[in-house]
């Protein structure tokens, strides 16, 4: 597929500390796709692999449906955005802006109406001539956009671009990428740890640990039907409740309470015996009398529009429970009740979803 | 707060101490410039000679050619430090951005140079520059000292303290290493390029003892080789009259510095950090 980005098999090591492991992942021509994971999980070193700045240590990386893997950065048409902005501070917004068209050599009148029309869309008129120091963050921020759309570079790469703005030009700032995007529609990799910039900005999530790929799907399914108890615990806040069971007997055995497994479940489970008990907190219906899992409340969250409790389970684990009100008060729950089609059952031993009843 | 106080007045008197020892020659030399050979034997410690003479200065422009020893010095100079600073620069920008085989070893082993006392490299460059029919030509002053170990060393610290994302922008951008060079880094250093400058340029000024083995024609002297023409060791030497030319060969240097202070103490602070 054109201007697709496709990792075969890729691997890469320092020395003998490997980084990546056998990744295979294909990326769409024109997606936003967002490289999501831990600190230290690949997610950098995947994306600087595109650009050209890491050396591929096996295996194969396509872009537009031939092998790169040699290609040096420069001749691969790849516009990108650096956590730090990276701009020139010795030449104006202008210059910086240009930097890339002049070197190509492109014709003035070109160069100027590329310019002018990415200045417009930043709302950076005015500033062409200031230094770069004499901008603000977001300003900084924009220019660097500004200076990776002009290129018109079918590849578009994000380096945590939005992780030095505050909380709330960050937000903005999003919603902007978004729209840029829209506009351009290039094939966008994005790296960040944030996992909300994540779900608002991506197509399609690749969640990393360690150098694996977890799991690539829509946002919807990573956030719903996560792969493995990684992508289950790292997407959400508070995060997924994973809790031990025991499946017999078509009953499931969670802290000291006993659940009827509904039918279609326990085909699915089939012969597994250790099994982990996977909920979203909002998942919960708190209960004041009973509630088919049961527990002492331990302590509460209280974030404005959200209640959270934690509530100890018989076995000694807990289990955060959300209330959807925030006028109720969670102080004297005993229990919450809970739909099947909400539950995510993992393998213990292997960590891996084992499916879902449709 | 006391302490404090004491603290500080106990440094400002050492530090008072080492300012007055190094400057109280230079003030020496000026003020005996100003005196006729009567004065300098009379009061030689006087600071301030009176009445003043300028009689020094008036017959080192009569019937000294200064100018041709400027001219000479300068010329030596300006190649020395254009030339040194380029390879410090283009061996500095290898180091940093380029990875070969024995990197390390190499900057390591060019580190080594430093240690090297100057008078064991005399002999074998003097036998070269011979060899090269270069003797008593500026040429062979200026040849064995077109690369410095300290300024690779300096210009090295220097890069590294350059953002990686900036270059790797450039690259990005499709800029060849030249490019990058010379529109990336060299704009961003260009202050410390100048105090590295500055200093290879004051050093080759005041260079005087390779000078002397080379030149031997006074028409091809420097001036510190020239200055030492008014002092003989029998006696008889004008005193008054090699101050003055002391004072003039001393004043560029000087001027040089105060003007660019701040370069060259941010260069070597940065390089302290860093390193």
């Amino acid at each position: 597929m054109q201007n697709s980005i496709v990792f075969s098999h890729v691997n890469k090591s320092y020395g003998k500390t490997a980084v990546i492991e056998n990744l295979n992942l294909e990326i769409r021509e024109g997606e936003r796709l967002i490289l999501l994971g831990p600190s230290g999980c690949g997610k950098t070193t995947t994306l600087r692999m595109i650009a050209g700045f890491e050396e591929i240590s096996g295996g194969e990386l396509y872009m537009n449906g031939k092998v790169v893997n040699d290609l040096p950065p420069g001749e691969r048409n790849i516009a990108m955005v650096f956590q730090s902005y990276a701009l020139f501070p010795h030449l104006t917004v202008w210059d910086n802006i240009t930097f890339g068209l002049q070197l190509q050599k492109l014709p003035e009148d070109e160069i100027r109406s590329r310019t002018e029309k990415a200045l417009d869309i930043l709302h950076l008129k005015g500033y062409e001539h200031k230094k770069t120091h004499e901008l603000s963050g977001g300003q900084k921020q924009r220019v660097a956009l500004c200076r990776a759309i002009v290129k018109h570079s079918p590849y578009f790469l994000l380096d945590e671009p939005l992780s030095n703005l505050d909380a709330q030009l960050r937000q903005k700032a999003r919603t902007e990428l978004v729209k840029l995007h829209e506009m351009f529609k290039p094939t966008m990799i994005y790296v960040t740890h944030d996992q909300i910039e994540a779900m608002t900005v991506a197509d399609r999530i690749a969640v990393m640990n360690r150098g694996e790929l977890q799991q690539i799907d829509t946002p919807e399914n990573i956030y719903h039907h996560p792969a493995n108890t990684f992508v289950a615990s790292f997407i959400g806040s508070p995060a997924m409740n994973i809790i031990k069971a025991r499946f017999d007997n078509k009953k499931l055995a969670v802290g000291k309470c006993c659940l009827e497994v509904p039918e279609a479940w326990c085909k699915l489970i089939g012969s597994r015996k250790e099994l982990l008990f996977g909920l979203r907190p909002e998942a919960c219906v708190p209960k004041f009398d009973g509630g088919m899992l049961k527990g002492q409340v331990e302590f509460m969250e209280n974030t404005g529009n959200l209640k959270t409790a934690s509530l100890r389970l018989g076995s000694g684990e807990n289990c955060f429970i959300q209330a959807s009100d925030p006028k109720l008060s969670l102080q004297s729950v005993q229990g919450f009740d809970f739909d099947w089609s909400n539950v995510n059952l993992f393998d213990a031993a292997t960590g891996m979803n084992i499916g879902y009843v449709r | 707060m006391k302490t404090d106080f004491s603290k500080e007045f106990i440094w400002h008197v050492l530090l008072l101490a080492a300012v007055f020892l190094m400057l109280w020659p230079i003030l020496f030399m000026i003020s005996t410039s100003f005196k006729d050979l009567n004065q300098v034997f009379e009061s030689t410690l006087n600071p301030l000679p009176w009445p003043p003479t300028f009689s020094n200065y008036l017959s080192v422009l009569e019937s000294f050619p200064l100018l041709t020893y400027i001219w000479n010095t300068f010329f030596i100079a300006a190649v020395v430090t254009v030339c040194k600073a380029a390879t410090s620069v283009l061996a500095a920008f290898a180091f940093v951005y380029y990875d070969f085989k024995y990197k390390e070893t190499v900057f390591n082993g060019m580190l080594l140079t430093f240690f090297i006392p100057i008078t064991v490299l005399i002999m074998p460059n003097y036998l070269m520059m011979a060899k090269l029919d270069l003797l008593d030509t500026p040429w062979g002053v200026i040849l064995p000292c077109l690369v410095d170990g300290m300024g690779v060393f300096l210009m090295r610290q220097t890069m590294r303290s350059i953002p990686k994302p900036l270059l790797e922008a450039a690259i990005l951008d499709g800029a060849k290493p030249h490019q990058i060079l010379w529109k990336v880094v060299l704009p961003l250093i260009k202050p410390s390029v100048l105090a590295v400058s500055i200093l290879f340029f004051i050093n080759s000024w005041n260079e005087y003892f390779w000078p002397l083995l080379i030149l031997q024609d006074k028409d091809n002297y420097t001036l510190p080789l020239a200055l030492q023409m008014f002092i003989s060791a029998e006696g008889g030497s004008e005193w008054g009259i090699a101050m003055a030319v002391a004072t003039l060969t001393s004043l560029p240097p000087l001027l040089l510095y105060c003007f660019c202070q701040k370069f060259i103490i941010n260069t070597f602070m940065q390089s302290g950090v860093k390193g």
